[in-house]
């Protein structure tokens, strides 16, 4: 799996790329967490070019949120494929992530 | 309660639908209609209404439904699907096989009823050998079969005891019921029934044949040798178990039936073991609770042991339930052991899941898979959520507790392993909270 880390203004993105499951989740993690620990507080991760996700890169997401929203920042999801889509329908990530079908709006619901 | 609730509730239940349940009822049509129709034919004579009838219809509905529950646990792979898996199965002949000998007591009880209207002696009918006229045969048979269907039920005897019982009770049904069918009466006179009556016999005898007689030659077998006896403690084992030609190929949540045939005294024994390892392993694994006669023998095997496994056995796999997304597993004691594959299952396949596990136990020292859970199967590629709940410090454990801990979460169904009594108890919970009784799946710990 790739990682790209990209800065607009206060929004950092991080943009997925392939498979995030139990063998890339730590790299995942380290990343993501490291964001937050450096003080980024609006995060955007764009799920438009992940193709599988499993148990593990879920549980980094639900942490990496829960640490996030400790520390007053938000996190948003964007460009979901639709079988990614639906695994985060059954785990009920749906209810716990703010979800936009772009980037743009991600975003923008910050300005919100 | 709303109308539409109202009339929901009063519609029969989707189990009512099942392959098995409409095989049964369909053959109890067949042969209803059968009946009338011989009757129309031959003509009612005067005082055959209402005892005389009913006791014809009744006895023949007796040798149907017997007929069913013998092909209900014939362990015949191409019959499994009609009845939902083996353990099913079982289940579905618990409840035919008492309703069978029910309705032969009823049979005769409308039979002493029309003698009684008639004026005739009743003992002719209860005492064998009492007159010339009385057939002392089917009396004989009457009353073995009642006493055999009440062993059927002692839970004291031992497995293999019970089982002979079992054995017994069908072969003395089927002698009985081909004995009614070539008896002068309705249904020798009337061929068509006569046929349907024959066609009946020889489905329940060809499945008591091979149940009793074939099986342990023809039935599917893999001989396998033991890799390794794992005592778990709390009088739990492991046997792990070597494929000696091919593998057998199973879903996870499977049973088998494992046979010694070096264990002096009960070789030709065969019992029911879960599958506790994953399809895409080599070895077998069964995990087993050693109480019985048999079981306290198997710790003492040697690594080497040629070991009969027949199977696969059962329903109880989450991947015959592939819309439901999101499953609840309850595994109480021993009743986790199926829940281990599918865990151990999920490591390496894709069909992603959000999963609860409860593994229900006395206390902590009895949670001898605990650490294999935790160590070997939270990281799967679904979603699991586990949690250890021991009784002596949670309390029992209840279906609002789980409910609670799932929502807001819905749509969820739920699988349940354990004894009878925490299963049923379990069951009536979650249906009391509104979980459709399609969504909850169990399997109980008793072939008995």
């Amino acid at each position: 799996m790739e990682i790209t880390v990209a800065k607009i203004a206060d929004v950092v993105t991080l943009r997925l790329l392939g498979k995030l499951d139990a063998t890339v989740a730590d790299a995942f993690e380290e990343e993501i967490l490291g964001q937050i620990d450096s003080g980024e507080r609006l995060i955007v991760v764009d799920l438009a070019r992940l193709d599988y996700i499993a148990s593990a890169g879920l549980r980094v997401l639900a942490f990496a949120n829960k640490r996030l929203n400790g520390a007053n920042g938000r996190m948003a999801l964007c460009s979901l494929q639709e079988h990614v889509r639906e695994v985060f329908d059954v785990v009920g990530f749906l209810s716990l992530f703010p979800v936009y079908d772009s980037h743009e709006d991600a975003a923008r619901s910050f300005l919100t | 309660m709303t109308l539409v609730d109202r009339v929901r509730r009063s519609l029969p239940h989707p189990e009512v639908f099942r392959p098995g349940w409409i095989l049964t009822t369909g053959c109890l049509i067949v042969t209803t209609v059968l009946w009338a129709a011989g009757r129309v034919s031959a003509g009612i004579p005067p005082g055959f209404w209402p005892w005389r009838g009913f006791a014809q219809l009744t006895i023949l509905w007796s040798v149907t439904i017997m007929a069913t529950a013998l092909l209900a646990v014939v362990r015949a792979h191409a019959l499994q699907p009609v009845f939902g898996g083996l353990d099913r199965a079982v289940r579905f002949h618990k409840i035919l096989g008492p309703a069978a000998i029910l309705l032969l007591i009823v049979h005769v009880v409308f039979l002493a009823l029309a003698d009684f209207k008639k004026g005739a002696s009743v003992a002719n009918l209860l005492i064998p050998f009492w007159s010339e006229s009385a057939r002392s045969v089917d009396i004989i048979v009457f009353y073995v079969l009642v006493l055999l269907g009440a062993l059927a039920y002692e839970r004291r005897t031992r497995y293999e005891h019970w089982l002979a019982v079992h054995r017994l009770t069908g072969l003395v049904f089927l002698a009985g019921s081909a004995h009614a069918v070539i008896e002068p009466g309705t249904v020798a006179d009337f061929e068509p029934l006569r046929t349907w009556c024959v066609i009946l016999v020889l489905a329940g005898g060809a499945a008591w044949l091979y149940r009793v007689v074939l099986f342990n030659r023809f039935g599917p077998r893999y001989p396998y040798r033991l890799d390794g006896v794992v005592s778990r403690g709390s009088n739990i084992i492991d046997l792990v178990m070597r494929p000696i030609e091919r593998r057998m190929m199973y879903e996870p949540g499977t049973f088998v039936f494992l046979r010694i045939p070096s264990l002096e005294g009960q070789q030709k024994e065969l019992h029911p073991f879960s599958i506790s390892s994953s399809p895409v392993e080599r070895d077998l694994r069964v995990s087993i609770r050693t109480v019985g006669d048999f079981t306290r023998r198997l710790p003492a095997l040697a690594v080497g042991t040629h070991l009969d496994v027949y199977g696969p056995f059962g329903g109880f796999t989450s991947h015959r339930f592939a819309p439901f997304r999101r499953i609840v597993c309850i595994g109480a004691g021993i009743g986790i052991t199926p829940f281990l594959g599918m865990l151990a299952f999920e490591l390496s396949n894709h069909d992603f899941r959000r999963i609860w596990v409860y593994y229900v136990v006395r206390d902590e020292k009895d949670a001898v898979y605990d650490s294999e859970i935790r160590e070997s199967y939270l990281n799967a590629e679904s979603y699991i959520d586990y949690a250890l709940w021991p009784t002596a410090t949670r309390g029992r454990i209840t279906a609002a507790q789980i409910a609670a801990d799932v929502a807001p979460l819905e749509g969820y169904a739920v699988m349940l392993c354990g004894q009878v009594a925490f299963v049923s108890d379990l069951v009536h919970q979650f249906r009391a909270i509104g979980v459709p009784a399609q969504r909850i799946i169990t399997e109980e710990f008793e072939f008995r």
